[in-house]
């Protein structure tokens, strides 16, 4: 037998539920900012129609799933650790570093930062797959392939 | 970070700096980015690649292709206003280029900031019909059209061969024609075969096998003369209509670059696509040999262009 | 005969074989790496192979071609980052594998696959391609259109558990495939000012974001507890077993993956999608995927590979490339002078079939090579996690910017690393997401492509028999598993059984 409804605590689909109707709400309103047609092209589909389509049947599924969580009980999950946080953060911060100072140097410092974050203490090894990947990745891509690689402020400055 | 390592990376900076300073004296000092809008492997990235093989003997440095897609051009001419105007950035535009700056969507490049250097492909379009099309001879496809508006395959709305459709139906008075935007002429080709449009402007290369296999009729040259390859179709000037369309593709570097690196980069593009490779290329991906020029007549050729666009884009409706 | 003899004869030169062995292993790399493909590789190499001659420079890409396409199952076998988006499908069962240290089993079978299904392919090619490029000429936008919907019918089967949140996850793909410029009016959508994306989302940035990075912020949770990998589990290749259970799969999705090459605007990545629906669907063992199937790697490997000899049918019989490698292998004949078309049969036969031997040459190299370098690759799974991921991250992160060289991409994929992360926390399967992605620009575009061809008037649909029989089939693929359990049911009653007890 599935667990009573507890009295207080929405269902966690109720809540993706809510979430989903509105970004449809949202997006919705976003399709009204669409620029004006051409006159020549107007016949058919505008440009809208099929969007706000599917964001009505997105809707639909969201009051569907709403709808199924009656008297279901919620899934316990866990807290999601701060680590996932910091992971997120660094790699905002390699995003940071490689728009100041490219991909190279980027990769050096996201490489033994991050290892350091999720708890690798040997930083000797993590500082050669770093600088061993920037390496890498200027021989393939820059060398072999003529591909240019972010260079950053830094870079755009010297370069 | 202390203050004093700091203080070496500003240093070092510094001396980098005198270094490409002094480098920059002869030119180009290093290698050169070509920047295009189509991404690896799109007939303008080959055209570009073409051109490279037999320039790095002509500058005495490398070349390499940047792919900026997106925004119709717009992604490649950002990216380009944002490097140093030193020459060594150039951009390979097409007409699609010259179209977003007039609609005033040109990451902030202007339509003066464009500065020819040579031409590399002169393509012209030809109106084609599918073998189960009623229509035989130019003559009658265009009277039938008078009084029917007919379906064309295109590629993206307000591109070149969008924009030539319109054109063309109005210069030869034509009902206004319905178009069928697709993604690339392929599709609009096997589409033409498949009789599910009732015409087509192509390059001619794009359906040559349909053409040869009897399955695409080539009924008009949107040119001065006739193509080698298909002498018997007429031009639209000899059948009275004076409209002459055309795929182009360039290489140009913006507004402010030197007039003396704007010279070098002439003479060595002019140089490396008068090599065996690339004229090999025109010759047998079915384009002008006649397609590349240098500044002066490549300059004339965008300027009138960028003359009639406007009125052409107002035609469409296309702000 | 004497034609085809002498084409194959080519294997017997030394020289042809050192180029298709080089193309071959270059594919096989840039495939595996993330920010190159095969046809990047293809197009930045294509000025180098002119001076090789004809035969020598189709050879070289085509086996560039061939592999490429299997090298990229290998990264998104081991670290869930697909280093094509045709493997993407093979991510869903492989990578799970790898993660409970059978990777040695997921890159055999997916070696194995991905040659029976290219080799397949190329005899395909050589037997019937002037035939069958013809089919491509009865394929319009309404075709098109039947054929995406019959695809996206499959959104309900091809995720996890629950129906409702795979047609929601579904659903949001296809909505997502509406951003950019609306093809038939030029009307910009939800692009937000950014030129990159009028044309689009690019699959890599949005694949490397919901596989990769999700995948990562997902390990985060899991660093607490400690994991142990079995050294010798992880480089243990498939049994005979697992071949047995995969024959049935690897044939149905060789045959798939051919025919959907074989239409020009379809390519790779949708053959893998498709064959993995219909290999869950015609699978005894429905719950084992998405956890690991051995059946999914399989699938989808031999469908991609099979599109590739598929796709050399329109461009070589045609002269209609129907992907962007084949678009630059088409440059590459162009430019040796070669014109592609039906009369290429007829003129230049040896021509033809050196190339039919070289990319026949290409599957067998890499799979002699897979399955030998299967085990060192196997390896990787066993590094640290605090030393792979970071490294992954970055590999990611060129992929998403290499395609077009654009940081917005880079941004992109960070969005749907943090997307799918969400997504998977609350029990919504990626899978469906990218088939709505993949298939939605299409449903959208053909549809009204196709009004237009019929002036607006819905009822000519029904005027095609390719499309009317389309749409049965699609609708029989619906209704057929709910009426087979209503028939069980029914039967169970009749038993006195409980019906909803399965």
């Amino acid at each position: 037998m599935p667990k009573p409804w507890p009295a207080r605590r929405l269902h966690s689909d109720v809540k993706i539920a809510a979430a989903v109707l509105l970004f449809c709400a949202v997006v919705w309103g976003l399709t009204f900012t669409f620029d004006a047609v051409p006159a020549a092209l107007t016949q058919g589909m505008g440009p809208a129609a099929f969007p706000r389509l599917l964001l009505g049947v997105i809707a639909l599924l969201a009051l569907a799933l709403a709808w199924a969580a009656r008297g279901r009980a919620d899934e316990a999950r866990e807290p999601t650790p701060a680590i996932v946080y910091w992971t997120g953060a660094a790699m905002l911060a390699f995003m940071g570093v490689m728009w100041f100072a490219g991909l190279l140097a980027a990769t050096v410092l996201g490489v033994v930062g991050m290892g350091l974050l999720w708890g690798e203490r040997r930083w000797p090894i993590l500082l050669a797959v770093g600088v061993g990947l920037a390496v890498a990745l200027h021989l393939i891509f820059a060398k072999a392939f003529g591909i240019v690689l972010p260079r950053g402020l830094l870079g755009d400055w010297l370069f | 970070m202390s203050k004093k390592t700091l203080g070496l990376i500003a240093l070092g900076a510094a001396a980098l700096l005198v270094a490409a300073a002094q480098a920059q004296e002869k030119f180009p000092s290093k290698t050169i980015e070509v920047v295009t809008h189509a991404g690896v492997g799109g007939g303008t990235d080959i055209t570009a690649r073409m051109m490279m093989v037999q320039a790095p003997a002509a500058f005495g440095q490398e070349l390499v292709v940047v792919n900026k897609t997106g925004g119709s051009g717009a992604a490649a001419l950002g990216y380009a206003a944002g490097r140093p105007k030193d020459g060594h950035t150039i951009l390979l535009i097409t007409q699609t280029h010259l179209l977003t700056i007039l609609q005033g969507r040109g990451a902030g490049v202007k339509a003066e900031d464009i500065v020819g250097l040579a031409r590399a492909t002169e393509d012209p379009q030809v109106l084609m019909v599918g073998k189960g099309s009623p229509y035989v001879t130019a003559k009658e496809f265009i009277e039938a059209s008078k009084s029917k508006a007919m379906k064309y395959g295109t590629t993206q709305i307000g591109s070149v061969d969008h924009l030539a459709v319109v054109g063309f139906a109005r210069k030869a008075g034509l009902q206004t024609p319905t178009v069928v935007p697709f993604r690339g002429g392929g599709d609009v080709v096997v589409n033409l075969v498949g009789g599910n449009i009732d015409a087509a402007l192509l390059n001619y290369a794009e359906a040559e096998s349909q053409i040869k296999a009897g399955e695409v009729r080539a009924l008009l040259t949107l040119a001065n003369e006739r193509l080698p390859a298909i002498a018997d179709t007429p031009t639209a000037k000899e059948i009275g209509i004076d409209a002459v369309y055309s795929t182009t593709r360039g290489f140009a570097v913006l507004k402010g670059t030197p007039e003396d690196r704007i010279k070098i980069l002439e003479e060595g593009l002019v140089k490396a696509m008068s090599g065996k490779i690339y004229q090999d290329y025109l010759a047998s991906s079915g384009q002008s040999l006649k397609s590349v020029v240098g500044r002066q007549e490549w300059q004339a050729q965008i300027d009138e262009f960028l003359r009639t666009g406007q009125e052409a884009l107002a035609s469409l409706g296309v702000k | 005969m004497s034609a085809f003899a002498s084409g194959m004869a080519i294997l017997l030169d030394p020289y042809m074989l050192w180029v298709i062995l080089a193309g071959t292993v270059l594919g096989v790399t840039v495939g595996a790496l993330p920010g190159l493909s095969g046809s990047t590789t293809a197009a930045l190499l294509l000025p180098l192979t002119i001076g090789m001659g004809p035969v020598a420079s189709i050879a070289f890409l085509g086996s560039i071609y061939c592999a490429a396409n299997f090298g990229g199952s290998i990264t998104a076998i081991l670290i869930n980052t697909p280093g094509d988006p045709s493997a993407s499908a093979t991510a869903y069962d492989g990578y799970p594998l790898a993660a409970r240290g059978e990777a040695g089993r997921a890159l055999g079978m997916s070696t194995v696959a991905s040659a029976i299904g290219g080799i397949f392919s190329v005899i395909v090619l050589i037997v019937a391609a002037p035939l069958l490029a013809r089919a491509a000429y009865n394929f319009g936008p309404p075709e098109y259109f039947a054929l995406a919907l019959f695809g996206l019918s499959m959104l309900g089967a091809v995720g996890s558990e629950v129906g409702v949140r795979n047609l929601m996850a579904g659903a949001f793909g296809v909505f997502l495939a509406t951003i950019g410029l609306d093809l038939t009016t030029g009307v910009e959508r939800f692009t937000f000012g950014f030129p990159e994306l009028s044309e689009g989302l690019n699959l890599v940035p949005v694949l490397t974001g919901l596989f990769a990075i999700s995948e990562m912020l997902t390990q985060a949770t899991q660093l607490h507890m400690p994991r142990e990998r079995l050294a010798l589990d992880a480089v243990r290749l498939p049994s005979r077993d697992d071949f047995r259970k995969c024959a049935k799969s690897i044939g149905l999705s060789s045959v798939l993956g051919t025919f959907i090459g074989i239409l020009p605007a379809l390519g790779a990545t949708t053959a893998a999608l498709i064959s993995y629906s219909e290999t869950k669907r015609w699978s005894k063992h429905k719950h084992e995927f998405g956890k690991g199937a051995i059946e999914g790697v399989a699938g989808p490997e031999a469908a991609n590979n099979a599109a590739v000899g598929g796709s050399m049918v329109p461009t070589l019989a045609l002269g209609i490339p129907g992907s962007t490698t084949t678009a630059i292998i088409l440059a590459g004949l162009i430019v040796q002078g070669v014109r592609p078309g039906p009369h290429l049969f007829n003129e230049q036969p040896v021509l033809l079939y050196a190339v039919f031997a070289s990319m026949l040459a290409a599957n067998l190299i890499y799979l002699a090579l897979g399955l030998f370098a299967a085990k060192a690759f196997a390896r990787i799974t066993l590094i640290p996690d605090a030393i792979l991921w970071p490294a992954v991250f970055v590999f990611a992160v060129v992929g998403a910017y290499g395609q077009d060289q654009s940081i917005t991409d880079v941004w992109v994929m960070l969005i749907f690393g943090v997307i799918g992360f969400y997504l998977r926390r609350f029990g919504f399967s990626p899978a469906p997401l990218v088939m709505g992605l993949v298939l939605g620009k299409m449903v959208e575009e053909t549809l009204k492509q196709s009004l237009l061809i019929f002036d607006q008037n819905w009822l000519l649909f029904f005027s095609r028999p390719i499309v009317v029989a389309l749409f049965a089939v699609t609708l029989l693929s619906v209704f057929a598993p709910l009426i087979g359990r209503t028939i069980r049911h029914a039967f169970r009653r009749e038993k006195g059984l409980d019906p909803l007890s399965e």
